[in-house]
């Protein structure tokens, strides 16, 4: 049997359904206005608890998946506008881009294990979040020979692997994509997501009103960073998750060992987010005041490559020019076709199994 | 295959449809070299030649930028500048609503052609292809726009027996269009 070739998606790019397999969350749906007035059949007023979860300190799966009484929320389909001309040569694997990204890398790498080629190994293909959860999947693999037993290949497409003030954004300020009137609600229920904080900045993202970088306790991954009323429903247990997770992402690609081939894709076209100023104890009022740099629309190119460091700057493919947004990156075109090369090429043996 | 092959055989039997017969293996060649580089997307097209063709089709449309790749550099990031120009092909077959004679006929589709990246999200590719619908025997260059990377619009003027015919088709991403109503 030839290799498989597997599709990691980003975060909302795996629609959500309840118990009773009722999608109530699609992003594309979501994007264009369809479901503006109606998350599976649930009014406006419900939305927060709906897709809201709980997580108990100390445990990487949700206690709760819904705060909506008697129901579960969990991954249902990969939507395929965004992967579209990637879906013809890879098969998408869907989670709930919610939780812990640690629970989402053990699902993954169980899952790898249990559909593992009889010859052959796995390629990976991850856009954003997706990115993440592979890398931590190699990291949470037992032995370093584990991980490239199972995977010969991965290219991580517009990977926030140093984190993006994105998220920092929606669990600020809360985002618009559920329409202007849930702001509040979008916001509430993204301060129940640990996904949304592990993909917080890992650089000093907080400057003070001088431009200076502010001090560990004031940047946003510390609860020093959520002054008063700006840190109502911040939890420490969710800050906390993502300080172990932003250790655990240093040197990206240390544990795909040396039969692996890796690629890391990153668009350098867009003005993505970076900093934003904090004066006292106030931070910003809205997402315009803050400071970017070229990237693909949410991850900074050259903020993530000086994360990286020279071994991860070796497997970048830094696309200048006209890349498409990071929501669109995987169906950019020159995105597919050096993908699909890139899976052509020969990889070193496969290390002998455990 | 066996309904392509009939659809050929019937284009073949028709004078006016050699033309057309002529140009579609080369039509589909670039297509088909198109095709696998830039991976494929499953299309929806509806499509309507003046008086030759109204029909839905369904097919594949493929794309491969045209340029290399920069090597690996001894040290550091490789760094590309997107590859703006690309050849698109497609394939796809359907029914024909609007055919000479009173019966539905099978219907091709073929294409070939160049797209620009023009950088907008909204409208995202800009070019021009030259189309064919078999057996109704129209053969022409049509323009084609993508908007949001999803959705093409396609005008031409076809031609058949020298005769011109005003062409329009919307040809959609069917995960596109999954996602909105599945």
């Amino acid at each position: 049997m030839a290799d498989r070739t597997l599709l990691v998606p980003g975060t909302q790019a795996t629609n959500l359904a309840d118990q009773n397999g009722k999608i109530v969350y699609n992003a594309v749906r979501v994007s264009v206005g369809l479901q503006k007035d109606d998350l599976g059949g649930r009014p406006p007023s419900e939305w927060q608890a709906l897709l809201s979860t709980e997580h108990r300190p100390g445990l990487w799966a949700p206690t709760k998946t819904s705060l909506e009484p008697g129901t579960e929320v969990t991954e249902h389909s990969v939507v395929g506008t965004p992967y579209d001309r990637m879906l013809s040569f890879a098969e998408p694997w869907p989670y709930d881009w919610r939780l812990d990204m640690r629970y989402n890398a053990l699902k993954l790498l169980r899952y790898l294990e249990r559909n593992a080629p009889q010859e052959g190994r796995w390629n990976l293909i991850a856009h954003s979040q997706g990115g993440i959860i592979i890398v931590l999947a190699s990291k949470l693999a037992s032995r370093v020979d584990d991980f490239a037993h199972l995977v010969g290949r991965v290219v991580l497409v517009g990977a926030p692997l140093a984190g993006t003030m994105r998220a920092t954004e929606a669990i600020l300020w809360g985002s618009t994509g559920l329409g202007a009137d849930q702001v509040d609600a979008a916001r509430g229920m993204a301060r129940t997501w640990p996904a949304l904080y592990q993909m917080m900045p890992s650089w000093r993202a907080v400057l003070d009103k001088d431009g200076n970088e502010a001090p560990d306790d004031q940047q946003l991954v510390q609860p020093g960073g959520w002054p008063g009323a700006w840190g109502t429903g911040i939890q420490d247990d969710l800050l906390l998750r993502t300080r172990e997770v932003q250790a655990l992402l240093h040197g990206p690609m240390s544990n795909f060992g040396p039969s692996m081939l890796a690629r890391a894709v990153l668009g350098k076209k867009q003005m993505s987010p970076v900093t934003l100023v904090r004066n006292g104890n106030d931070l910003p009022a809205d997402r315009n005041q803050m400071a970017s740099q070229l990237g693909d629309s949410l991850v900074p190119a050259q903020r993530t490559l000086d994360w990286g460091g020279t071994m991860y700057a070796n497997h970048v493919l830094l696309l200048t020019g006209k890349p498409e947004r990071h929501a669109m990156l995987c169906q950019d075109e020159d995105v597919v076709a050096t993908t699909k090369k890139f899976l052509k090429q020969k990889t070193p043996p496969a290390p002998a199994s455990a | 295959m066996p309904v392509i092959a009939h659809a050929f055989r019937r284009l073949e039997s028709r004078p006016r449809g050699r033309l057309a017969a002529r140009l579609a293996p080369a039509l589909l060649l670039s297509g088909l070299l198109a095709a696998p580089a830039a991976g494929q997307s499953p299309r929806l097209q509806v499509a309507w030649v003046d008086d030759q063709v109204l029909g839905p089709l369904v097919g594949i449309e493929g794309r491969t930028p045209i340029g290399s790749e920069p090597e690996q550099p001894a040290s550091g990031p490789i760094v590309m500048q997107t590859r703006d120009w690309m050849l698109t092909g497609e394939a796809a077959v359907g029914v024909n609503l609007n055919p000479d004679d009173a019966d539905v006929e099978v219907l091709l589709y073929l294409h070939g052609g160049v797209l620009y990246r023009t950088g907008s999200d909204m409208l995202s590719r800009v070019g021009g292809v030259v189309a064919a619908y078999l057996p109704a025997g129209v053969v022409g260059p049509a323009a084609r726009v993508e908007l949001a990377g999803a959705v093409d619009v396609q005008a031409g003027w076809l031609f058949k027996r020298g005769h011109g015919h005003l062409h329009l088709a919307l040809d959609v991403s069917t995960r596109f269009l999954c996602d909105l109503f599945c």
